[in-house]
Order: C-alpha cells, then sequence, then structure tokens
C-alpha cells in the first residue's frame, strides 16, 4: 500500500514572546498508509492536536513551522491558502471536540451542510443539494433526517451534533479523516455510537481514519496502530493491543493508570511527577524525569528511535513487553 | 454498618415556563428515589447526562431543596438550618475554576472556612491551613497562589481540601475528575481512596465512567431518567447486571470487555 501521508522532521513552535517558544512538535517521522486507522494517543499539551491542524496547515499566527508533510506526494507546507482549498475538506475531513462550538449557531443544519458543499462543488441547484445534504445525514446514521436538517443547532443533542459535523467533513468526499477528540464531550453510550459510526464510515468509504485521543481505551477501540506522543514527541508507534504490546515505557504507563475494568484493585496507579515545560527543547529523554525504568544516560542523552518487534519506539530500554 | 444517609422517595421537578405557550413543561428531574449509603462506604450514582444524578447530589447537599421525599443524615430527618448540619456534608463541582475565587489566593481559600467555623486565628489558622495542603498531597507553598496560577489537578485538590477543613461527614463529589487528564485522574482518585481509608470519610460519587467507578467504589446507583434503574454492590453490577440499561451503559464502556457477552 502507498502512504498517503508522509511526515518528515516535523517540527512545530508557537511563539509565545519575544524570548520564548513553546516547543510543541520535535521532529515528528510518520508514514500512514492508505485505509489505515491511527489514533495519536498523549496528554493534554503534548502536541497531538497541533498535529492533527498541522495537516491542513491550520495553525495560528504565532506557529512557525519546519520540516514536510506530504499528501499524495503533494507537499503541503509549500501551500498558500488558495492552493490549500484542494486539501482543506476535499482530501483531508476534520471533526473538532467540540460539536455545539463547531457549528454556527445562527444557521439551520441545512445552510451549514449546503454551504460547503455549494461554494467547493459549485453546485447551485436547490434539489440536488438537498438531496446531497439528506444523504448525507442518512449516510451518518440520522434517522429523522428531515427533521434534523431543518433545525438549528441548539435544538440537537451532542450526539446528533457530532453527527452533523461528520456529515459535514465528508461532504466533499475526503480520503484521509481525521477527528481531534470527536467523543470528549459526549455520554459513554452516545460516545459508543459515535464510534461505532467512524468504525463503518472507514469501511463504506475506504477512509484513512485518525483518531486524536487521550483515551486509550477508545483508540484501542477503533484503531490498529498507535502513535504515543509524550511532550511533543512521538515515543512509541506500532500495534499495540495491551500493555504487554507497549515497549515504552510511557505506553505502558499510560495503561496502567487507566483502571482496569477486569479486575478490581481498589487503587489507583499514578505516573510520578508533572507534564515537562515545553518551553524547553530537550537534551534528553522527555520521559526520563517520570520514568520508573530510567537510568543516568537517559537523564543525560536524547534516544534515537529503534525498532523492537512490530513497534518503533524512543528509549534506550525499550520494555521487552 | 450504620447508614450514614437514607433517602425516601425523593422527588424534584422543574418547571420550563414557555412565554408563548400555554402549557408548562415539567421535567422530572428526581422522580421518587430511594436508596441508602452505609457509612465509610464509597458510593457511585451512574448515569447517561439528563438522568437527574445531579440534581440528586444537589438535594442531598441542600442545594436544591426538593419537592417531595426526606432524606435522613446521620439518622436525623435532614435540614440545613444550622452551620453544625452544612458542615458535614460537603460538596465537590467538576468545574475547579469556577469553584474558585480567582482573586483570592489559595491559603486565604482554605483560611476562610477554618476561621469561620473553628474560630482559629493567627499562627494556629495558618498551621491548620498547611495541614489541609499536605492532606490533599501539596506542599505548603501554594498558600501564596491565585487559582489561575495552579493546574486542573492542582485546583481539583484545593478544592477537595478546602471541602476537608469542614471535617466532614459525606463528601459529594460531582463528576470530579471528567475536566482533568488521565495521568491526572488517576492521582485525584486515589485521594479520594485515601480519604476514604484513612479519614473514614463516606464519599457519593457522581461520574459517567464506569471504569472509575469499578475500581473506586463500593455500590453503584444506576440512574435513568429521574429513577433508580438498579442498586447494589459494585461486583454484583458489573458482574451480573439486571437491567439491559445498565447492560448497555456497560457495553458502552471504550474496548468494553462486555461487549464480547452481549
Amino acid at each position: 500500500m502507498r502512504n498517503i501521508i508522509e511526515i518528515k522532521d516535523l517540527c512545530v513552535n508557537y511563539k509565545i514572546s519575544s524570548n520564548e517558544k513553546i516547543y510543541a512538535l520535535k521532529n515528528i517521522n510518520l508514514n500512514i498508509k492508505k485505509g489505515e486507522t491511527v489514533a495519536v494517543v498523549g496528554e493534554s499539551g503534548c502536541g497531538k492536536s497541533t498535529l492533527a491542524v498541522s495537516m491542513i496547515k491550520l495553525l495560528p499566527e504565532n506557529a512557525e513551522i519546519f520540516g514536510s508533510i506530504k499528501i499524495d506526494n503533494e507537499e503541503i507546507l509549500d501551500k498558500n491558502n488558495q492552493q490549500l482549498l484542494d486539501i482543506r475538506g476535499k482530501k483531508i475531513g476534520m471533526i473538532f471536540q467540540e460539536p455545539g462550538a463547531s457549528l454556527n449557531p445562527v444557521f439551520s443544519i441545512k445552510e451549514q451542510i449546503e454551504e460547503t458543499i455549494k461554494i467547493r462543488e459549485k453546485i447551485s441547484n436547490k434539489d440536488v443539494l438537498k438531496n446531497i445534504g439528506l444523504n448525507l445525514l442518512k449516510e451518518v446514521g440520522i434517522k429523522d433526517e428531515k427533521r434534523v436538517y431543518e433545525s438549528y443547532p441548539h435544538q440537537l443533542s451532542g450526539g446528533l451534533q457530532q453527527r452533523v459535523m461528520i456529515a459535514i467533513a465528508l461532504s466533499l468526499s475526503p480520503e484521509i479523516l481525521v477527528a481531534d477528540e470527536p467523543t470528549t464531550s459526549l455520554d459513554v453510550t452516545v460516545q459508543a455510537q459515535i464510534i461505532e459510526l467512524l468504525k463503518k464510515l472507514k469501511i463504506k468509504r475506504n477512509l484513512t481514519t485518525i483518531l486524536i485521543t487521550h483515551d486509550l481505551h477508545l483508540a484501542l477501540e477503533l484503531c490498529e496502530r498507535i502513535v504515543v506522543i509524550y511532550a511533543g514527541e512521538i515515543v512509541e508507534d506500532g500495534f499495540i493491543r495491551s500493555a504487554k504490546d507497549a515497549h515504552h515505557p510511557y505506553t505502558k504507563a499510560l495503561f496502567e493508570i487507566i483502571p482496569d475494568i477486569k479486575k478490581k484493585i481498589k487503587k489507583f496507579k499514578v505516573i510520578k511527577g508533572e507534564f515537562p515545560d515545553m518551553k524547553e527543547n530537550f537534551k534528553n529523554c522527555s520521559f526520563s524525569g517520570r520514568c520508573e525504568f530510567s537510568k543516568a544516560k537517559c537523564r543525560r542523552y536524547q534516544p534515537e528511535v529503534v525498532r523492537v518487534g512490530k513497534n518503533y519506539v524512543k528509549c534506550f530500554y525499550p520494555l521487552k513487553g | 454498618m450504620i447508614k450514614i444517609l437514607q433517602v425516601n422517595n425523593l422527588k424534584k421537578y422543574f418547571s420550563i415556563e414557555k412565554i408563548f405557550s400555554e402549557k408548562e413543561k415539567i421535567v422530572k428531574a428526581v422522580d421518587g428515589v430511594s436508596f441508602s449509603i452505609k457509612k465509610g462506604q464509597i458510593a457511585a450514582i451512574v448515569g447517561e447526562s439528563g438522568s437527574g444524578k445531579t440534581t440528586l447530589a444537589r438535594c442531598i447537599a441542600g442545594i436544591e431543596i426538593p419537592d417531595e421525599g426526606e432524606i435522613f443524615f446521620e439518622g436525623k430527618l435532614l435540614d440545613f438550618s444550622t452551620k453544625e448540619k452544612r458542615r458535614k456534608i460537603q460538596y465537590i463541582f467538576q468545574d475547579t475554576y469556577g469553584s474558585l475565587n480567582p482573586r483570592i489566593k489559595t491559603g486565604d481559600i482554605l483560611a476562610e472556612p477554618i476561621r469561620y467555623h473553628f474560630n482559629l486565628s493567627g499562627e494556629k489558622l495558618k498551621e491548620k491551613v498547611k495541614e489541609f495542603l499536605k492532606k490533599v498531597g501539596l506542599n505548603e507553598n501554594f498558600i501564596k497562589n491565585y487559582p489561575h496560577e495552579l493546574s486542573g489537578g492542582q485546583r481539583q485538590r484545593i478544592v477537595i481540601a478546602r471541602a476537608l477543613t469542614m471535617e466532614p461527614k459525606l463528601l459529594i463529589a460531582d463528576e470530579p475528575v471528567s475536566n482533568l487528564d488521565v495521568s491526572v485522574q488517576a492521582q485525584i482518585l486515589q485521594l479520594f481512596l485515601e480519604l476514604n481509608l484513612k479519614d473514614k470519610i463516606t464519599i457519593l460519587i457522581i461520574t459517567h465512567d464506569l471504569r472509575i467507578v469499578y475500581n473506586l467504589a463500593d455500590y453503584v446507583i444506576v440512574m435513568k431518567d429521574g429513577k433508580i434503574i438498579e442498586s447494589g454492590k459494585t461486583d454484583t453490577i458489573f458482574l451480573n447486571p439486571k437491567s439491559d440499561y445498565t447492560k448497555n451503559l456497560l457495553c458502552s464502556i471504550p474496548n468494553s470487555p462486555y461487549k464480547n457477552q452481549k
């Protein structure tokens, strides 16, 4: 399979004052094959959302971006806003965390879905537009699509709003769908439904899906390949199903802090220490301060990415599993 | 074990007034709920949003006045007429930022209730504040910080410390970790476990995260549309759920082991 996304040595910094920068992403290398389902997992502030918006070059003005992002062999970072229109929406569809905030409260769902198609696909026939819109709503599993189509965002539940957002993201038939914390503000049962929907759409449209989440179990639910980010670096990338497959100590720790539902222990494991300051550019292993296996070498030097089994791990002493 | 809390047939209805429509719409937020919690237990209320779990908790804490029903606390009918009674039930809210006054330093946030309830002042007051900071795992330097200078997890610890200054018998926590990162969640939950174990505080936690419930709670109450669907010991509910609603909740847990059993 060919790579649909090729990210090489990507660095993103945010300037926050004349002499301070936040190093949000450091030397990210990531290839994603067409049709793959990948989860990007990490704590808040680790740079996972920055990675998502970098793919469509939708970064704020204070951001500096280096390296290369190729979508279908086309370099994204060289493109201007006009050229990016071919990527945004058409190649990569995006769903954001808060559906309520992403939809415009003063326009009906009909107007918001049709606007995208009208402008981007240059269709002006009202019946055709309506037909496309209603079919999209049906596709994302909305049963009373006619009512929803005429509704305003506040009249819909969070789950329905998120389905509408997915419909809009799919309206230009993208090949890649990036979902940035799509279920965080939703109920557990609704969350399960949305994940089920993403699974169905992935197969039906042969979508390459990238799920950005802090919830490792949610990632396992949808994705085979897990990319773990810590402090702006990819620390592990590979096929992980449980704590046993984790080769980086951080991935293992992430598994352990989420309460187990198979075995009751009445104890919550914690990762000691605090998330590092992203204003520094690390010269050592970013996780060394919190790692239970860290040795002197980890605190002094930056580890290289090594291959362990099927995974790529950025660690001097990867776990055997 | 002694019951610390007993709720009998509790009801709380809200009416939504529509200016231009004749009919008044009534939301039955809590609709005839009865249950009890034993002393020293950790109990959890679970359910989807809109199931009435927060309203129920707010009634117990005296923030809402129930329309019908009785609440017995330590065997006595609950009324919030005296500050002594108010003191024993403390409430922790989901939004840590909204719970703390942004203009007051954390030291003063903790000192105020202590001064009011225990009549302490001067050095003794300071000592007491530091004691409570230590209890929630923060060092004494934090008294000089404003809430916005703290991380979400640290703010939640301050909120918990403030609740503890009242030496409560029952601590109600409404989604205490849902705004926090996974790694911070574990720290706060561990703190709850320790408070329950060492200080013997009864805890009533409201959450939609069943993974947390399984490892934290002794007793689970499942709510839907203002009614209790099912309640019982955690192991019983998780291993042998009776209602379809509970089964559905269990299957909705991401990467749930229950899914295969369906």
